[in-house]
């Protein structure tokens, strides 16, 4: 690289300066350890707030509860605290983050506000059955933090914990794993998500959280119609619904250069159209494997002619 | 390493780096498009998505090429070895002279999952039709097998430099002691392990040792002794540390799987499980080493949850808390510390960032839904980061990891 930065500042591509600070950098004068304090932070709030959870399991009776519900509750309030007066405040545009803590200690907040609902319910049963309606709560919480903060992390955090609502609230009425409801639930999820990133977008407002959005819809709605184009009798509905769901991806990836959904469309096309062609009339062996062998060759020639459309594309 | 990898593999770094002093602000876009005109490779750059789907339908397209003719002529294992002889060569040869020398596909995906299949059907010819020769001498051509992917796998390291072969040969590596331990009839567990520390333990200095000339080496060549350094590195630390699921075990489910005899034993697997953090963190600051600041941060989170297993500190959610708050509290009072030196550097130090880690293609955006570590929102300095400070040469430091 050292003969590269020299060719580059002799050709005046690069200025003096530019060239000097990226000789420093890659003769490690200069060292960045951003990333390793950021992971150190990340797995201490990890182990801290399982600590955390465990010891208000077991010490619950003998610390006193309201000991123990105002530590947590301090905990949090130092946290939002924190990021209130160090945060930009809310703006529909992306934020720098002040320093590499903020996230972190955002994030502290929120797991300890789910410690919190979690230790109310185990004591004092406020919901009782419905305890489900907790998830709903975090989750609605976690949306308005990575809102006002600005944070994808918890994005992530709240997308997740309210597809497991959605998730339990189906399981607690009695339905099974990939069942019909349950199905039906995680399809309404995944158009929920894909959508709000889409409007959001469109609106202008937090453009940045659209892949998170995309990513996290993209699968879930993808995996749910895969696992409808089985044997039953929706199966060729759900293996339209697949095409049109992969079509849609793949031009999505191709238009913005954006490959990990080409990946997502083919894997996913490929895994439905298999099973409902394999679910539907009787196969040899001769004929399974000519069939893989016809669909390997189709789709390397396929990527293939994708590809050179897209050379440049790394 | 093949000259027109090593030249290629030169330009490709380049451009990828440029686009990375772009995304921290250092260089403008104008910039990084003259960097990536003048340095624009022979080699065809592929998307690493569709490298991932090349490699899948390459390896599906000929385990069905290989199948077809098994089933339609129902082959038996004599049949099969012949099948292996014909396709493993032929598809080495299409990946070297067809994709890589013909169409200058180099890491396409393609051509990895040709050379690797190539491997391991050559090991297969050798293993299969052993069934029919009796015990001893099915036992000794599996040991034969896996010493052709073992050989196989460094072949395609330093021929091609793919970190991942390199991983593969690791792998093998690794077993090899047990495998040798089955064949000749070791009465000693504790022999393989020991043939495995020193193994591992030789395979980390060697890889350490090529490392110092880092600077001279192929990009891929690099890569290559990165996987092997760290590879070895976990894998002697997991060896120690699966004393600790041992002891696990035993508390949980009142049972061990293999007694170790030696009185000793315990108390040294416990300091190691304590010090191989320490020893990598201290490396790596010292030299500066992304990797080894990595496996030394990854490390003593492991260790800190797992020495319980070896030191009764007290119960389980105590130590953890307390060492949550104590990494979460080193982390912030280092973040802090270093932003408080002069220009936010301490000697070469900063908590700064630089330049966004490379993740070879990937969107870091793809990352961001699934991966803990998403990357700050970051608007790129209108001038970059300006630092001060770090007056100490960089000797023996790892680059471009």
């Amino acid at each position: 690289m050292q003969e590269a930065l020299n060719d580059l500042e002799n050709s005046e591509i690069l200025s003096r300066e530019q060239a000097a600070l990226l000789r420093r950098i890659y003769g490690r004068e200069l060292f960045s350890v951003h990333w390793e304090l950021r992971l150190l932070l990340y797995g201490g709030i990890l182990i801290l707030t399982t600590g955390l959870g465990l010891l208000v399991a077991k010490h619950f009776a003998s610390i006193g509860h309201l000991t123990l519900l105002a530590a947590i509750v301090l905990g949090g309030l130092a946290c939002f605290a924190y990021c209130l007066r160090n945060g930009g405040g809310f703006s529909p545009e992306r934020l720098a983050a002040p320093d590499a803590a903020y996230d972190y200690v955002l994030l502290l907040g929120c797991l300890l506000l789910g410690t919190l609902q979690g230790y109310l319910e185990l004591r004092y049963q406020l919901l009782a059955q419905n305890w489900n309606w907790w998830l709903l709560v975090s989750a609605l919480t976690y949306l308005l933090c990575a809102h006002y903060f600005d944070n994808r992390l918890v994005l992530s955090l709240a997308l997740s914990t309210l597809g497991a609502w959605l998730g339990v609230k189906t399981s607690l009425l009695g339905a099974r794993p990939w069942d019909g409801g349950l199905r039906d639930n995680a399809l309404f999820f995944g158009v929920l998500v894909v959508g709000a990133g889409v409007i959001q977008a469109r609106l202008g407002w937090k453009r940045h959280f659209l892949p998170v959005h995309l990513h996290l819809g993209v699968n879930v709605l993808l995996a749910v119609l895969v696992a409808g184009v089985g044997p039953s009798t929706a199966g060729a509905t759900y293996l339209a619904g697949l095409l049109l769901a992969c079509s849609c991806s793949a031009l999505y990836a191709l238009r913005d250069r954006s490959f990990a959904f080409l990946l997502y469309s083919v894997l996913y096309g490929y895994l439905g159209i298999t099973t409902f062609v394999f679910n539907r009339g009787h196969w040899s062996s001769e004929g399974i494997i000519l069939y893989f062998l016809v669909s390997a060759a189709s789709l390397l020639t396929a990527l293939v002619a994708v590809h050179r459309r897209f050379r440049s594309a790394e | 390493m093949i000259a027109l990898y090593e030249k290629g593999d030169r330009r490709v770094a380049v451009v990828e780096e440029a686009r990375r002093w772009q995304e921290a602000g250092i260089i403008t876009a104008e910039q990084a498009a003259r960097v990536a005109e003048r340095y624009r490779p022979e080699l065809v750059r592929v998307n690493v998505f569709i490298r991932i789907l090349l490699a899948l339908f390459t390896t599906v397209g000929v385990a069905a090429l290989v199948a077809l003719p098994a089933v339609i002529f129902d082959v038996r294992e004599a049949g099969f070895t012949l099948l292996c002889l014909l396709f493993a060569p032929l598809g080495a040869w299409v990946a070297d002279k067809k994709l890589i020398a013909g169409r200058r596909l180099y890491r396409c995906g393609a051509e990895e999952a040709l050379l690797l299949q190539a491997v391991g059907m050559l090991a297969l010819a050798v293993a299969i039709p052993a069934h029919d020769w009796g015990h001893s001498a099915e036992r000794l051509a599996w040991l034969t097998a896996h010493v052709i992917v073992l050989a196989g796998a460094v072949v395609l390291t330093v021929r091609y430099g793919y970190a991942l072969a390199a991983f593969g040969a690791m792998l093998a590596l690794a077993a090899l002691p047990f495998h040798l331990a089955d064949i000749l009839h070791w009465q000693q567990p504790p022999l393989s392990r020991f043939v495995l520390l020193l193994l591992l333990g030789a395979a980390a200095i060697w890889a350490q040792l090529r490392l110092a000339s880092r600077t001279s080496l192929p990009r891929g060549y690099v890569w290559s002794l990165e996987t092997v350094r760290l590879a070895a590195w976990a894998g002697i630390y997991l060896d120690v540390n699966l004393f600790a699921h041992r002891l696990l075990w035993r508390e949980w489910l009142g049972w061990i799987p293999g007694e170790w005899q030696l009185p000793w034993s315990d108390p040294l697997c416990a300091l190691l499980t304590a010090i191989l953090p320490v020893a990598a963190l201290a490396m790596g600051i010292g030299r500066r080493d992304r990797a080894l600041l990595w496996f030394g941060v990854v490390s003593a989170i492991l260790s800190i949850i797992t020495l319980k297993y070896y030191i009764h500190f007290g119960y389980l959610a105590e130590e953890l808390t307390a060492a949550g708050l104590l990494l979460a509290a080193l982390a912030f009072s280092l973040l802090r510390w270093l932003r408080a030196g002069s220009k936010r550097c301490r000697g070469a130090f900063t908590a700064e960032p630089l330049l966004e880690p490379r993740l070879y293609g990937l969107n870091a955006e793809a990352l961001a839904a699934i991966q803990p570590l998403t990357p700050a929102v970051r608007v790129p300095e209108a001038r970059g980061f300006q630092p001060g400070g770090g007056t100490f040469g960089g000797g023996g430091a790892s680059g471009g990891y």
